[in-house]
């Protein structure tokens, strides 16, 4: 690194230049936050980060050009009041909020979603509750997107109800929605140390005898809004992202019985009627029954792919808040309302 | 029912404009109103709060992971580097990166930088850094003695000087052994000018940049031969030692644990001296180390800390 006259020579270290970037978007990252998040004029945010107020501003401006900042549009409440009574009305919901998205594509229904989401979680968020969340959801993840820190609200606690599916790399550990929110919130998040699906039911109740696990597991009662996405089955998706701890004819048996969705892994048909499977007794994560029991059970979803299992997750009542937007709220009351109700016939396992 | 619809045409302008980065005029184009028209409503979109500007963190950063930290140790900063893989390697590798952008950025003109000399962090750290051109009259002074180890007083020597470089200042060396044998030896090494010299600045720290040790003795230093005897690191487990900043030990509460080693044969920085420095930076990673951090942050040792992904989040968990 030195050369004779014992100066540094320029480019002595050789490190990839990816990574000789980041500690400079790190930075746009944090001053960006400060002052478009939480409201810190440039003066605050240089004291705060031990920076000049002049590197400051260069820095939002930079952060502007690298796409870190980004201007969203929420829909003003009450846009489609209409949907939401007749929506809330046939399914038995407490709240139907539904977002405005531009086309019935899946980029910009996701959109819809996380800024109704975000406004939703913002207005009515307490301090103290217990937010549970499932471990991956695109929904979720755009919620935590369009979010601004709650004003007043404090020591809210994140749970993970679900295990990590897939594989635990750098970027998705980055991603962590728990940790994003519970910035979001100002609170902690508590992580489930495990998979969401093990291999057999031996191992799952060897994970469950984990002091950490089960510390984490005995939270899910005490979790007093609950955001979860919605999934379809669709196998090669589902194959791919959980890294083979399901196999296709597991999940085309699933099918065969008639599995619409999933919430948590938690596999149901069209009707809402949990489906049994193979995964059975193999998933670390919150069941439907107990998810019923959150004060406030809120499915983030939307989109014609998702549509039966967004049916399913509603004539079952898993759920008692829906966040969507208008092309999939305009399916819904079109839809029938259960015919059976899945939910009494199961709700009582004892 | 009027007003609704207006709320919705704003939006859409205003969704039209920043999502789906159209101009004003094509946007006008396209509902066949004036340019002034669209102006106007996005101006009220603004004003109605239904435009919102969020921050999207690019991959390889952890700004979340950052102000969890912050929160729940009471720090001011926490600097999370991207390590490409958990081996110690890499994570040292991106956490010395890290170190130095953020010392790059931060520095004051006469800032006085103490740096502790037994680590491998630092290390890494100078040999990442950039020359910082726009502070002056920096002074760097080494706050733990570093002869005696060959290996250890060669790169201690090389850290304080190369790093007095890079920031254009005066580098003071501590040319004393970091362990002597005695309080005796200690007292005459302190008459030594150019050790009286160097001491004299400790009070005089603006920013202190350290590494965490833990217990177990690491790589380096077993290479070395070891420094402390097989007594006193018996005595440091039993007393409940978990790591240690500048050769001075804590238990897991961060709380110093004075008796295991005479004190006196530590030459260097005392641990409360730290309490009254401006800005402590701990730069350390790896599990190895994990335990060791943890008691320096409940200690509140330092104020900024320096690790990797992968340590930070072993650190949450608790």
């Amino acid at each position: 690194m030195l050369n004779a006259e014992g100066r540094l020579e320029k480019g002595g270290y050789h490190f990839p230049e990816v990574l000789n970037k980041l500690p400079d978007l790190r930075l746009l990252t944090r001053v960006a936050r400060l002052y478009h998040e939480e409201g810190l004029n440039q003066t605050e945010v240089a004291d705060r980060l031990g920076l000049t107020q002049v590197a400051v501003s260069r820095l939002l401006k930079k952060a502007e050009k690298h796409g870190i900042v980004r201007t969203t549009v929420l829909t003003p409440p009450g846009t489609f009041a209409d949907l939401e009574g007749l929506i809330e009305e046939k399914f038995g919901l407490t709240q139907a909020i539904v977002g405005d998205a531009m086309r019935d594509s899946e980029e910009f229904v996701l959109n819809a979603i996380g800024s109704a989401a975000a406004q939703f979680i913002e207005s009515t968020l307490k301090t103290g509750e217990v937010i549970g969340i499932s471990s991956w959801s695109e929904s979720l993840l755009s919620m935590v997107e369009h979010m601004h820190p709650p004003r007043k609200v404090e020591n809210c606690l994140v749970v993970q109800m679900l295990g990590g599916v897939g594989n635990p790399s750098a970027e998705q550990h980055a991603n962590r929605l728990a940790t994003r929110l519970a910035r979001l919130v100002h609170g902690n998040a508590r992580f489930l140390p495990a998979p969401g699906v093990v291999g057999s039911g031996s191992a799952a109740k060897v994970l469950a005898q984990d002091p950490y696990v089960r510390e984490v597991v005995a939270l899910f009662e005490k979790v007093t809004l609950a955001l979860v996405g919605v999934g379809s089955i669709e196998p090669s998706a589902l194959v791919a992202s959980s890294g083979n701890i399901f196999s296709r004819e597991e999940l085309e048996a699933l099918q065969r019985k008639g599995a619409v969705g999933d919430i948590c892994l938690r596999f149901y048909d069209v009707n809402g009627c949990e489906v049994n499977g193979a995964f059975d007794g193999r998933v670390i994560g919150i069941d439907l029954p107990s998810l019923r029991r959150v004060p406030r059970s809120v499915a983030l979803c939307g989109g014609k792919k998702k549509f039966p299992a967004i049916l399913g997750a509603l004539r079952g009542k898993w759920v008692n808040t829906l966040i969507t937007d208008q092309y999939t709220a305009q399916r819904l009351v079109k839809a029938e309302p259960a015919k059976t109700t899945a939910a009494e016939s199961t709700l009582n396992p004892s | 029912m009027r007003n609704g619809a207006q709320a919705r045409l704003i939006a859409e302008v205003a969704r039209m404009y920043y999502e789906e980065q159209r101009t004003q005029l094509e946007i006008a184009t396209s509902l066949n109103v004036s340019q002034g028209t669209i102006c106007r409503f996005l101006k009220r979109a603004e004003k109605r709060g239904i435009v919102r500007t969020t921050i999207s963190p690019p991959a390889g950063t952890f700004v979340d992971l950052e102000e969890l930290l912050e929160r729940k140790f009471g720090l001011s900063q926490v600097i999370i580097a991207h390590a490409p893989n958990g081996s110690e390697e890499s994570m040292q590798g991106a956490v010395g990166a890290a170190a130095a952008h953020f010392l790059e950025t931060s520095l004051k003109p006469r800032a006085v930088i103490g740096v502790g000399s037994w680590s491998a962090s630092l290390l890494s750290m100078v040999e990442q850094m950039h020359p910082v051109w726009k502070v002056s009259k920096c002074k760097v002074v080494q706050i733990l003695g570093g002869e005696g180890y060959p290996s250890i007083e060669k790169h201690a020597c090389y850290l304080v000087s190369q790093l007095a470089r890079l920031v254009q200042g005066d580098a003071h060396l501590l040319p004393a052994p970091g362990l002597v044998a005695s309080q005796e030896a200690a007292d005459v090494m302190a008459q030594d000018p150019h050790v009286r010299e160097t001491m004299e600045l400790f009070g005089r720290i603006t920013v202190a940049v350290l590494g965490i040790g833990s217990i177990e003795p690491s790589p380096r230093l077993a290479g070395s031969g070891s420094t402390l005897s097989i007594e006193e690191l018996q005595s440091l487990k039993e007393k409940g030692a978990v790591g240690n900043i500048c050769l001075r030990f804590y238990n897991a509460s961060g709380e110093e644990i004075r008796d295991a080693v005479d004190g006196n044969r530590v030459f260097g920085l005392k641990l409360e001296r730290l309490k009254s420095i401006p800005m402590v930076i701990g730069v350390a990673c790896g599990k190895r180390k994990r335990q060791a951090i943890l008691g320096a942050l409940r200690g509140r040792w330092i104020n900024v800390l320096v690790t990797d992904q992968f340590t930070a989040e072993s650190l949450v968990m608790t």
